[in-house]
């Protein structure tokens, strides 16, 4: 920037300022002797003070940035844990319910197995059972029958010979068909046959059994993959967007920090200016030195306004969300 | 100007001692071209004129009623843009808060109805 015309104050006007200035130095130089000049100089200046408030400002601007993101990353790591611990418990209550069935479908067919066995066993103890005492009785009353012949057959011996025989083959032709008939009885509960049951038995239950592995794996395999679920990944985009806002706010409010800084540094330029234009007795190389160094430092500081910055600071960059479950 | 043309332009100032120089140049090249490093800057050389002023006797009246007032009006701007960023930064707490509450909420439903349906 310029300095402003020199030499307007140049008059009586001029000399008073000057005076005021040196009185207040001269004033100063009082303060700074006296006895309570050491409280004095502990007291902070306006300058100090406003130095102080210009990085609290930033300070806490950048704090409150960073510290929200933090917030974030932390609330998205409770969602996250939460629908991990959802998927664990979903899991594991899967598979205790796969295991129940499996259990109960392995039971159920052991217990059909053990039914068919004892029904085989029965049908083949019954069959025996039946098969004997048929035997028996068709034996028993061929044998009465015989006998019955032989007492007859000493009354009348051809008559009594031909019944006799007629009797007994008829007893051998009944036993002869009941032991067929155990024999059918037997085939009905044969080993393949009891195969056969304990197979389809086996089926039934294995079927079960899968079907309630395939089901509990099916689901666990659905609800390992939430982090890629509409929910937590409607979760982890609101957390981005919410980043996003506070990255906004927070530049918002660096620039509002950095345009009230600006402001408040050309208010001071024109007072100095004011000040300065009263130093009629200043050295004119003095004057052109401390201008030539005012203007190439403030205008390398209005250069620098306008540099876009390369890398964006933690705070206010990109909110990273760790999206491993 | 890009990184190395801002240092470039630290490193050639004539106006800038060399202590400024390593001080400025080390931290750009240790932080980079960050807005905060561009903001220090910037705020480093406002000190650096307002030290060229007091070397040359130019010193603010803190007594004086216009710097009151800009110090007054400094204060009361960096206020309120703390509170409106403060109050911005407190809704989207709540909108978080609020976000993960209503995720959570569905995950738990969604997770209560897949169970029902696999029994």
């Amino acid at each position: 920037m310029a300095f402003g015309p020199r030499g307007e104050h140049q008059g009586p006007e001029a000399n008073i300022a000057t005076q005021q200035i040196d009185l207040k130095e001269l004033q100063a130089e009082q303060a700074a002797t006296a006895p309570e000049a050491s409280v004095e100089a502990k007291r902070p200046s306006l300058r100090e003070l406003g130095q102080q408030k210009r990085e609290a400002a930033k300070n806490n601007i950048k704090q409150k940035a960073g510290g929200f993101k933090s917030f974030l990353s932390k609330t998205w790591g409770q969602m996250k844990d939460i629908g991990s611990h959802l998927v664990d418990f979903k899991q594991s209550e899967l598979l205790r319910a796969g295991g129940a069935a499996k259990d109960a479908a392995v039971g159920a067919a052991s217990t059909v197995a053990e039914a068919g066995m004892t029904l085989a066993r029965g049908t083949r103890d019954t069959a025996v059972a039946f098969g004997g005492a048929a035997k028996d009785a068709a034996v028993g009353a061929a044998g009465a029958v015989a006998e019955a012949g032989m007492n007859l057959a000493r009354g009348t011996r051809d008559t009594a010979v031909a019944f006799g025989g007629a009797a007994k083959d008829a007893a051998v032709g009944a036993a002869g068909a009941i032991n067929a008939g155990i024999d059918v009885g037997f085939g009905a509960v044969s080993k393949e046959g009891r195969q056969q049951i304990a197979q389809d038995v086996g089926a039934v239950a294995g079927a079960a059994k899968d079907a309630a592995v395939g089901a509990a794996r099916a689901t666990g395999e659905r609800l390992t993959s939430w982090d890629r679920s509409p929910v937590l990944k409607a979760g982890k985009e609101s957390m981005s967007f919410l980043g996003r806002k506070s990255t906004e706010l927070g530049e918002a409010a660096k620039s509002g920090w950095r345009s009230t800084l600006d402001t408040f540094s050309a208010a001071k330029e024109a007072l100095r200016q004011k000040y300065l234009d009263t130093r009629i007795n200043m050295a004119e190389t003095k004057r052109n030195s401390l201008e030539k160094k005012i203007n190439a430092l403030r205008a390398s500081k209005e250069a620098l306004k306008n540099v876009q910055p390369e890398v964006a600071p933690d705070e206010f960059g990109e909110l990273e969300l760790d999206t491993a479950v | 100007m890009n990184k190395q043309q801002v240092i470039d332009h630290i490193q050639n100032h004539e106006e800038l001692s060399d202590a400024f120089k390593q001080t400025w140049i080390a931290r750009i090249n240790q932080d980079g071209l960050t807005q905060d490093v561009l903001d220090d800057l910037r705020n480093a050389l406002e000190d650096e004129i307002d030290r060229a002023y007091e070397d040359a006797g130019v010193v603010i009246d803190e007594n004086d009623p216009e710097y009151k007032a800009a110090y007054q009006k400094m204060v009361a701007d960096l206020d309120t843009i703390q509170d409106d960023f403060e109050k911005g930064m407190n809704a989207l707490q709540v909108e978080a808060t609020d976000t993960m509450k209503a995720t959570v909420k569905q995950m738990e439903d969604d997770s209560a109805q897949a169970i029902r349906d696999s029994i």
